[in-house]
């Protein structure tokens, strides 16, 4: 069953809305994530992201967390 | 010696914080403290120190006495404002610039959307404040020779509080939820969840969001999403806009982008001066008089409104989705007349 609580549905807005963006750092990049691989990074990222003021600050974030998470820190 | 330096010293200091005070009085209206830290950043710290409030208080009556500037204190907002420079005159502009002023205020009149909700008016009232007496009463009664031609649609249709939320929300880089009434739905109202963009003013004096759709309530076969859509701010319903916690990214996702291409007859083409209404415009002039443009459009409907102005003299070769556009604005511009 769909989880459509408040929290499930911003969520999935965040996602939506930083999916491209993290598709082509991957695609530029070559990680080869799939979509759940992706999704962790932005969730991960997102607090970060919030208060990236530029598209290139955006993209070093996405980035350093991607490093991270090759890490497996969280 | 020493004293005689000290005291100008002194003096030209006085001087320049009170410059400084008027300067900041200029921003809006402030309470004390805020007055009196602005001042002592621009002077850095040299402005304000010892008896802080006293010293206030002389700067703002020797304004008053000095050169007549009327500078009041609101009781209610706790906070002083400058509503008149008298004799301060901090401006004065060549006779060119005098008449640029006059066509900004001939073309951007009070109470019309566009110069109320892009701050023009205040910008104008402002700079005229600052001019002598004497040049802002021949500025008065300048008669503006040239003028931009925008129809200026009333301000009050559009709520401030509505054009501060979304402004918040572009600035804040936040998506936004709100109730639209549809042109096309009977008046009923459409939810609305966007990525908003920026606020354009057209020359027909509407204003608009441009935004990318995210989501519609009930859904739109017609609108595919996402997709960049201009919606009229005073068609948004007051008191329905959110400003929702998703924080969008710095760079717009691209649009699908069209190939565009439309002949245009002699009629309109034959002084080849045609208008580059699009990005990429590539215009071919015909030995017939007739031209053929090629440009990139992301908005279909957008291109319509504009193709339609030619009229007859149009012709829309592709893409097929805005020939079928066309089509069916023709067919029904058709049964408007036949069934009259």
């Amino acid at each position: 069953m769909n989880d459509t609580s408040p929290g499930a549905m911003a969520q999935l807005r965040l996602v939506e809305s930083w999916l491209p963006l993290a598709q082509a750092e991957c695609a530029r990049y070559g990680w080869g994530y799939d979509s759940l691989r992706l999704e962790q990074l932005i969730l991960l990222a997102a607090p970060s992201l919030r208060h990236a003021p530029t598209l290139l600050a955006a993209r070093a974030l996405l980035w350093h967390y991607q490093q991270r998470m090759e890490r497996g820190e969280r | 010696m020493t004293n005689r330096g000290g005291t100008k010293r002194s003096s030209w200091l006085i001087f320049r914080r009170r410059l400084a005070l008027v300067r900041t009085l200029l921003r809006g209206p402030l309470p004390r403290e805020g007055l009196i830290e602005a001042v002592n950043q621009d002077m850095q710290g040299q402005g304000y120190v010892g008896d802080v409030a006293s010293a206030l208080k002389h700067d703002l009556d020797a304004l008053k006495d000095e050169y007549g500037c009327r500078v009041v204190y609101q009781r209610a907002s706790k906070r002083y404002a400058l509503e008149h420079m008298g004799d301060l005159a901090l401006l004065d502009l060549p006779d060119t610039s005098l008449e640029a002023l006059a066509f900004l205020e001939a073309s951007f009149p009070e109470g019309a959307a566009l110069p109320e909700h892009a701050s023009i008016r205040d910008l104008l009232d402002r700079v005229l404040l600052l001019l002598p007496a004497a040049r802002r009463e021949q500025q008065r009664g300048r008669r503006a020779i040239l003028s931009l031609q925008i129809s200026d649609s009333p301000a009050s249709r559009i709520e401030p509080t509505l054009v501060a939320t979304v402004k918040r929300a572009i600035v804040q880089r936040q998506e936004l939820s709100f109730a639209y009434r549809s042109p096309r739905a009977d008046g009923a109202t459409i939810q609305h969840r966007v990525a908003p963009y920026e606020i354009v003013f057209r020359p027909e004096g509407h204003v608009y969001l441009d935004a990318t759709l995210l989501e519609v309530t009930p859904r739109d076969p017609a609108a595919p999403i996402p997709s960049p859509i201009h919606y009229r701010l005073d068609r948004m319903v007051p008191g329905s806009l959110v400003l929702l916690p998703t924080v969008l990214p710095p760079l717009r996702p691209q649009p699908a982008a069209y190939v565009l291409r439309y002949r245009l007859a002699p009629d309109v083409a034959r002084r080849r001066d045609v208008a580059p209404h699009f990005p990429n415009s590539e215009i071919i002039y015909h030995d017939d008089g007739s031209a053929t443009v090629t440009a990139i459009t992301t908005n279909l409907w957008q291109a319509r409104q504009t193709l339609l102005r030619y009229g007859s003299a149009c012709t829309v070769l592709e893409p097929a989705e805005l020939v079928e556009l066309f089509r069916s604005a023709i067919r029904k511009m058709t049964a408007n007349y036949e069934s009259g």
